[in-house]
C-alpha cells in the first residue's frame, strides 16, 4: 500500500533523512522508534504531504504521490498537542474534513457521530474544544483525523503532552480503536513501552537511517546494534574481544565470557565487539562456566522484584530477582552462554 | 498590616490623579455646564460639532483603511517568512511609535512639500515654474502621515500574534483536505480576527485622536476635533466652545476604548510550541515578490521621509528667496550654528538652543515624576483585591483622553490667580508625566508580578526588613523595566505636542513648539533651523528606541 523510496531531507544543512525506505501494508501499525530530534516527525510531514523532501518518492497503491498536494492525499494525521481549532467545537473540528470533502450535512451529522461514540464522547458535541481536558481532546483529535475515512492514518507522538496513567489509559484505548478502525497506521514515539504496546511492526529510526526493523519482540530480543539494544532498555552491553571462535569465547573486564548461542554477525579472533547480556540470563548461583565474584552496588526495590546491580572490577550487570541482597556484599552470578548476543561495536565508539 | 502598606502606596499615585487629571477634567465640565445654564444649549454652534466630528471620523477611517492595506501584508510576512533585512525592517518599524508628530510633519514637508525634495525634483527635470505636488493643507498629508505612524501598530499586534498562531492549525486543515485558500479562510483568518479587530480599534483611535499632524500639515479647510479644541480655545477664545468639543472627543474615545477592550477579550490566546515555527523562507518567486513589494514599500516610507528630513537639514537651498541671482546651494551647517545665535528677525527672545534646554530640563522633571508614581503605582496594584481592579482600570484612563483635553483642562483649572501658568512652568512636565505614567505601570507591574513570593520570603527569613526587600529584591528585578520607562517618558516629554501647545511660556518654548513657530514663519533661514531641530529631535528619539528595543524588545504595545 503506501512505499516510502530513499526520502532524504536536510534541516539547516545538517543531514536529518539520509534515504528512508520502508513499506506499510494493510493491517499494520508500524511504530517509528527514535531519539527526539532524529527526523520521525519530518519523515510523517513528508508523508503527509506539509512537507517536501529533497529526493526520494512516496507511493501509494502503485501511484506516485510525491506531487500531490497536501489536502489531495487523504491521509489522516494527528498532531502532537492535536491542533484542535480552538475557534470551532467539538462537532465543526471533527466534521471539519467531512466539509472538506463536500458531504452533505446529514451525511455528515451522522459520520460524526459515529466517530464521537466511537471514541465514547457521543455527548461532546457542543462542547468547545478548549474546555476539554488533556484526554478528552486526544480522542477528539483521533475522531477528528479518524472522520473522512483516511487511506491511512499517522500519530505524530500522540501521547506525549499527557501524564503516565493516563498515558496507559489512553494506549489501551488507542490499541483497541486502531484494531477497530483497522486503517494502516505508523505512530511515531520516542516511548519503547508506547511503541511496544501500540506497533505490530517497529521501526528504529537513528542517525537518519533506519536502523532495524521487526515485531517488538524480535527487536527487543534480538537488537543488531548496541544503539537499538541501549534504547530498547538493555542495560547490560559489555565491551570486549573475541578470544577463540569454536568455542566461542569473549575477554572482558569483568573475565571471559563463553557463548554457546550461534551468532549471526561475521566474527574473527581479535575483533573488539559488544556483548549484550540481558537481565533474564543473569542468576545469583554458581554454575560450570560463566560465573563471577562481583560487590552489590545497589538494590532498587521495583514491586514484584529488586534490581541488583553488581560491579565487576567497574563494569556493572544489573538483574532482577524477587530475593533481596545487601549493599556492600560479594555476589557470585552465572551468565547464561544460550542468552547472550553479540553486537558490533556502533561506528561513533 | 499589609492593607496599610497598599494605602500609603496609593496616597500619592491618586493624589497626582486627582488634582491633575480628574479635576482638570471636572473644570471642562463645569464650564460647559455653566454656558448651559447661562445662555441656554443654543449658545452652541452645533453644525460646527458635527461638521468637525463628521471630517474628523472620515479622514480617522480613511486613514485607517490604508493603514490595514499596507500594514496587513507586512504583519504577513513578518510572521511567516524569514528574509534578509527582516530584522533591521523590524527596527525601522518601532521607530515611529515615539517620533514626534512635529518631526512627521517636517520630514513629510522636506520629502513632498512646495520645497520637498520630490517638487525641486520635478520642477528641475520638467523645468516647471511651481511645484506640481500639492501635498501640504491636503487631506493626503493627513492620511499619509497616519499611515507612516500606524502601520507600525497593525505590524506589532497583527504579526506578533500571526507569528504565535501554531502552524500545524493549518497544516492540520490541509491534512484534512483544506486547500491554502480554504484553510486561510476556515482557520486563520478566524482565529486572527480578534486580534485584528482590536488592532484597527486602536489605529482608529489614533487616527482620530492625532493632533500635531492634522495642525501642521492639514491646513485651514481640514479640520479635526483635536484641531477645532485648540484653536476655539488658543485663537477664538471661546472656552465654552472648547469645552463642548472636548466632551464630544471624551465621549467619542471613551466608546473606540470601550469597545476594543471588548474586543481584546474575545481574543483566542494562541500558544507557539516552538519559537518561528511556523516561519520559513520564500519558496518560490510568488512569496518572493510579495515580500520584495512589501519590505521595500515599508523602507521608502519608513525611512524617506527621515533620510530626506536630515539631508535638508544640512542642504542649503535659498532660491525661493526671490533673489534668483543669489542663488546658493551646496552641504552646509549653518542651521546648526544658527540655532546658538538670537536672531533679529526671530520671534524668539531667546536662541533656539535654548528651548533644547528646556525640553531636556522638562524631561529630567518628567521621567522623576512619571517613575516614582508609576512604580508606586505599580507596586499597589500588584496587592491584591477588588480596589485594585479598579484602580488598573481608572489609572489607564489618561492613555485614552487626549493631550490637547488634558492641557485644555489645565487653563481652566489652574490659569488663574493664585496660580499663575507664567509663574509655574511645573505643569508642563506634570502633563507629560500624566501622559507617560499609563505606560510605566504597563511595564513595570507584570516585571513585578514575576518576582516570586519566596524569593521575598526568603529575603524576609534572612533578616531582610520590607524596606530591605525592596532594595535588594524588587528593584534589581525590575531595573531593566526601569530603564524603559525612564527613556519611553523621556522622549514623551521631548516630543509631546498637543498639552504642549496649550502650556508652553512664550518665552520658554519646547523643541517642538519651537519647530511649530518656525514652521509658521516664512523664510529660507527659518526653514533650515526647524529642519536642523527636527533632526536633532528624530535622533535623539531613534537612539531612545533602539536603547529601549536593545533592552526590552517587546517595550511597544505591550498587551
Amino acid at each position: 500500500m503506501l512505499e516510502v523510496r530513499s526520502i532524504t531531507k536536510s534541516f539547516e544543512g545538517q543531514p536529518l533523512l539520509k534515504g528512508i525506505s520502508f513499506d506499510v501494508h494493510e493491517g499494520e501499525t508500524v511504530c517509528l522508534l527514535g531519539a527526539s530530534g532524529s527526523g520521525k516527525s519530518t519523515l510523517l510531514r513528508i508523508i503527509a504531504g506539509i512537507e517536501t523532501p529533497e529526493s526520494g518518492e512516496i507511493i501509494w497503491d502503485g501511484e506516485d504521490f510525491t506531487q500531490v498536494p497536501v489536502h489531495k492525499r487523504g491521509f489522516g494525521l494527528m498532531f502532537q498537542d492535536y491542533a484542535l481549532f480552538p475557534h470551532k467545537n467539538v462537532y465543526e473540528n471533527v466534521a471539519f474534513g467531512l466539509k472538506m470533502q463536500g458531504m452533505d450535512s446529514n451525511q455528515i451529522k451522522q459520520r460524526v457521530r459515529e466517530v464521537l461514540e466511537l471514541v465514547n464522547l457521543e455527548d461532546f458535541a457542543s462542547r468547545r474544544v478548549t474546555e476539554l481536558s488533556g484526554g478528552e481532546q486526544q480522542r477528539i483529535a483521533f475522531a477528528r483525523a479518524l472522520a473522512p475515512r483516511p487511506k491511512l492514518i499517522m500519530f505524530d507522538e500522540p501521547l506525549g503532552a499527557l501524564d503516565r496513567a493516563l498515558r496507559e489509559q489512553l494506549l489501551e484505548e488507542l490499541r483497541s480503536l486502531l484494531h477497530k478502525a483497522s486503517i494502516p497506521a505508523i505512530y511515531v514515539t520516542h516511548d519503547q513501552e508506547e511503541a511496544f504496546a501500540i506497533g505490530t511492526e517497529i521501526m528504529l529510526t537513528h542517525g537518519g537511517v533506519i536502523v532495524q526493523r521487526g515485531k517488538p519482540e524480535e527487536v527487543f530480543e534480538h537488537p543488531t546494534t548496541p544503539w537499538v539494544a541501549r534504547f530498547l532498555g538493555q542495560a547490560n552491553l559489555v565491551k570486549g574481544k573475541i578470544l577463540s571462535l569454536t568455542p566461542l569465547r569473549i575477554a572482558t573486564i569483568m573475565g571471559e565470557i563463553s557463548v554457546s548461542q550461534k551468532q549471526s554477525m561475521n566474527m574473527r579472533v581479535g575483533d573488539q565487539l559488544s556483548v549484550m547480556i540481558p537481565s533474564k540470563a543473569i542468576s545469583s548461583s554458581e554454575g560450570s562456566v560463566n560465573s563471577m565474584t562481583g560487590v552489590i552496588e545497589d538494590v532498587l526495590f521495583k514491586g514484584e522484584f529488586y534490581t541488583i546491580t553488581v560491579n565487576f572490577h567497574g563494569e556493572r550487570l544489573q538483574y532482577n530477582q524477587t530475593e533481596c541482597l545487601k549493599i556492600g556484599d560479594s555476589v557470585i552470578i552465572t551468565i547464561d552462554p544460550a542468552k547472550i548476543i553479540c553486537l558490533e561495536n556502533d561506528e561513533k565508539q | 498590616m499589609r492593607k496599610n502598606i497598599t494605602w500609603v502606596l496609593w496616597l500619592l499615585p491618586v493624589a497626582f490623579l486627582v488634582v491633575f487629571y480628574l479635576q482638570p477634567l471636572a473644570a471642562i465640565f463645569m464650564r460647559v455646564g455653566n454656558q448651559i445654564v447661562a445662555e441656554g444649549i443654543g449658545s452652541f454652534s452645533f453644525s460646527r460639532i458635527v461638521e468637525t466630528l463628521i471630517f474628523t471620523l472620515y479622514q480617522a477611517s480613511l486613514s485607517t483603511i490604508l493603514t490595514l492595506i499596507l500594514g496587513l501584508p507586512a504583519a504577513y510576512i513578518f510572521a511567516r517568512f524569514n528574509f534578509p533585512g527582516k530584522k533591521l525592517l523590524r527596527t525601522l518599524s518601532t521607530i515611529p511609535f515615539i517620533l514626534p508628530t512635529v518631526v512627521v510633519a517636517a520630514s513629510l514637508n522636506t520629502l513632498l512639500g512646495p520645497r520637498g525634495w520630490a517638487n525641486i525634483f520635478l520642477m528641475n527635470v520638467f523645468g516647471l515654474e511651481n511645484p506640481p505636488i500639492v501635498f501640504v493643507n491636503s487631506l493626503g498629508a493627513i492620511l499619509t502621515a497616519h499611515v507612516f505612524y500606524n502601520v507600525s501598530v497593525i505590524i506589532r499586534l497583527v504579526g506578533t500574534a500571526w507569528s504565535q498562531m501554531d502552524a500545524r492549525l493549518s497544516q492540520a486543515a490541509r491534512v484534512l483536505g483544506a486547500s491554502s485558500r480554504k484553510a486561510f479562510f476556515e482557520v486563520t483568518l478566524p482565529l486572527l480576527s480578534p486580534v485584528i479587530l482590536s488592532a484597527t480599534l486602536l489605529v482608529f483611535l489614533f487616527d482620530f485622536t492625532s493632533f500635531g499632524v492634522v495642525l501642521l500639515l492639514g491646513g485651514p479647510q481640514n479640520v479635526t476635533l483635536e484641531v477645532e479644541i485648540y484653536t476655539q480655545a488658543m485663537y477664538l477664545l471661546n472656552l465654552p466652545m472648547a469645552g463642548v468639543l472636548s466632551l464630544v472627543q471624551l465621549l467619542m474615545t471613551l466608546g473606540i476604548t470601550v469597545l476594543y477592550t471588548q474586543a481584546g477579550r474575545r481574543e483566542i490566546p494562541l500558544a507557539p510550541r516552538v519559537n518561528e515555527e511556523g516561519m520559513h523562507k520564500a519558496k518560490n518567486w510568488k512569496e518572493k515578490l510579495i515580500i520584495g513589494i512589501v519590505s521595500i514599500s515599508l523602507v521608502i516610507m519608513l525611512v524617506l521621509p527621515l533620510i530626506s528630513l536630515g539631508m535638508r537639514s544640512i542642504t542649503r537651498m535659498e532660491a525661493n528667496r526671490g533673489q534668483r541671482e543669489d542663488v546658493r546651494t551646496g552641504i552646509t551647517f549653518e542651521y546648526y550654528q544658527q540655532l546658538f545665535v538670537n536672531q533679529r528677525q526671530s520671534i524668539f527672545y531667546v536662541p533656539p538652543i535654548t528651548a533644547i534646554r528646556n525640553s531636556l530640563y522638562y524631561g529630567i522633571i518628567t521621567v522623576i515624576i512619571s517613575i516614582t508614581l508609576g512604580s508606586l503605582a505599580a507596586f499597589a496594584l500588584n496587592k491584591p483585591g477588588r480596589f485594585n481592579q479598579w484602580m488598573d482600570a481608572v489609572f489607564m484612563l489618561p492613555m485614552g483622553t487626549s493631550a490637547v483635553t488634558l492641557g485644555l483642562g489645565f487653563i481652566l483649572v489652574f490659569n488663574k490667580p493664585p496660580i499663575d501658568l507664567r509663574t509655574f512652568p511645573i505643569l508642563l512636565p506634570i502633563a507629560h508625566s500624566l501622559v507617560a505614567i499609563p505606560f510605566v505601570v504597563r511595564t513595570i507591574k507584570p516585571v513585578i508580578a514575576t518576582i516570586p513570593a519566596n524569593l521575598k520570603q526568603a529575603a524576609s527569613v534572612l533578616g531582610a526588613s520590607p524596606l530591605k526587600v525592596v532594595r535588594e529584591v524588587d528593584i534589581p528585578i525590575i531595573a531593566k523595566a526601569l530603564s524603559v520607562s525612564a527613556i519611553f517618558s523621556f522622549t514623551i516629554s521631548m516630543g509631546e505636542f498637543g498639552a504642549t501647545s496649550f502650556l508652553a511660556r512664550p518665552e520658554m518654548p519646547t523643541i517642538p513648539v519651537a519647530i511649530f513657530r518656525y514652521l509658521s514663519q516664512p523664510g529660507a533661514s527659518n526653514y533650515g533651523q526647524a529642519m536642523a531641530m527636527a533632526t536633532i529631535l528624530m535622533i535623539v528619539c531613534a537612539l531612545s528606541v533602539l536603547m529601549m528595543e536593545w533592552l526590552d524588545s517587546n517595550a511597544f504595545l505591550r498587551k
